[in-house]
């Protein structure tokens, strides 16, 4: 009878807490003002904090061609066009088009690429896992 | 030394080798060992053993499935959990991105959250099951305890790395290390089930199905 009533009390938590998830998956998440089940929701995460001085301080002739560049129309290659640095988003959208990759790509490969090739070099430098960049 | 990247380029190249490499001996060492049984009553149903090899992911389709609702309920999920969140979620198919340039579709990082949850639950109800249920007890190895321990670690520090609660860095990197030995030991302890499941419900199935002529329950 106990071992019958023991096992009677755990099933009861397990169902309430297995109902308890059910309400919560189907609660609303509001996202950009369209709710959805939080089931169904994306996390976003938040854009890294990015210190530009501190970047330009780290190389020694500014190091604006190794983030900064653009298709320069004569050669048909990307190349750095002093005056013209642009911000990642102007050309890097969400989702990748007409060969340009997207804009997670892109600063993936070059913000922690570089990372790792400073980290592989044997120096200080930023971070390279996800949270460090995108703290909340 | 940075230990992320250790963890994350190296070792987990080391792990993944063994992961492989164990999966080939331990199937080779499965072929192997088979025998030809002798029959005492000869008789092969190719149709039941494929059927008993469905239906033993069915929820409630065997016997055994009706006789205990609750916990196939809670392994259903389980696995669902277990299978999903390892291979469908974003984090993970970025840092494959990163290493190989491969990508696929992602779950949603609520149901994510949802499924984890769960699956921390469901280790929980196993252990108290392994322990009191005595069918169970009486058939446990000590990696079983041991599986279930990684497992529970491994979605744990996901998902506190995850939502940053504690010390980021070394959560994460405890996170892959967990994960790390979870593939490691894949190949050597109960996990293998997953790749020798569908022989041996066949071979049950095709037993049953010839000469007792029953579905295997």
């Amino acid at each position: 009878m106990k071992k019958a009533m023991n096992r009677a009390t755990i099933y009861l938590i397990c169902l309430l807490w297995g109902l308890g998830w059910q309400a919560v998956s189907f609660a609303e998440k509001e996202t950009a003002g369209n709710p959805v089940p939080y089931i169904l929701a994306d996390k976003a995460r938040p854009s890294p904090a990015f210190d530009h001085t501190r970047h330009e301080e780290a190389f020694d002739d500014g190091g604006c061609a190794r983030c900064h560049h653009a298709m320069d129309a004569e050669t048909g290659q990307l190349a750095y066009i002093e005056d013209e640095e642009a911000a990642c988003n102007e050309c890097h959208a969400a989702q990748a088009a007409d060969g340009i990759p997207g804009l997670r790509e892109a600063a993936h490969e070059s913000c922690t690429g570089c990372h790792r090739q400073m980290i592989k070099a044997g120096n200080q430098t930023g971070p390279t896992t996800c949270g460090q960049c995108h703290g909340k | 030394m940075d230990y992320y990247e250790f963890v994350r380029g190296p070792l987990a190249y080391l792990a993944f080798s063994v992961f492989i490499l164990g999966l080939c001996f331990r199937l080779l060492r499965f072929y192997w060992k088979g025998t030809n049984p002798k029959m005492l009553y000869p008789g092969r149903s190719l149709t039941n053993g494929i059927k008993a090899v469905f239906l033993g992911v069915v929820p409630f389709a065997t016997r055994y499935m009706r006789k205990r609702p609750l916990f196939t309920l809670i392994t259903v999920f389980f696995h669902l959990g277990v299978l999903l969140v390892p291979l469908f979620l974003l984090a993970h198919i970025i840092l494959w991105f990163e290493s190989y340039g491969v990508f696929w579709r992602h779950i949603p990082d609520g149901l994510a959250d949802v499924l984890t949850l769960f699956v921390l639950f469901a280790c929980v109800f196993f252990l108290i099951r392994r322990v009191t249920v005595p069918e169970v007890r009486q058939v446990s190895q000590p990696s079983d305890y041991v599986i279930l321990g990684v497992i529970f670690s491994s979605f744990l520090t996901g998902f506190l790395a995850f939502h940053q609660v504690g010390p980021y860095r070394p959560m994460l990197i405890a996170h892959i290390l967990c994960g790390e030995v979870l593939i490691v030991m894949f190949p050597f302890s109960r996990l293998f089930h997953m790749v020798v499941y569908p022989f041996s419900r066949y071979y049950m199935g095709e037993d049953f199905g010839g000469p007792l002529k029953t579905r295997d329950w």
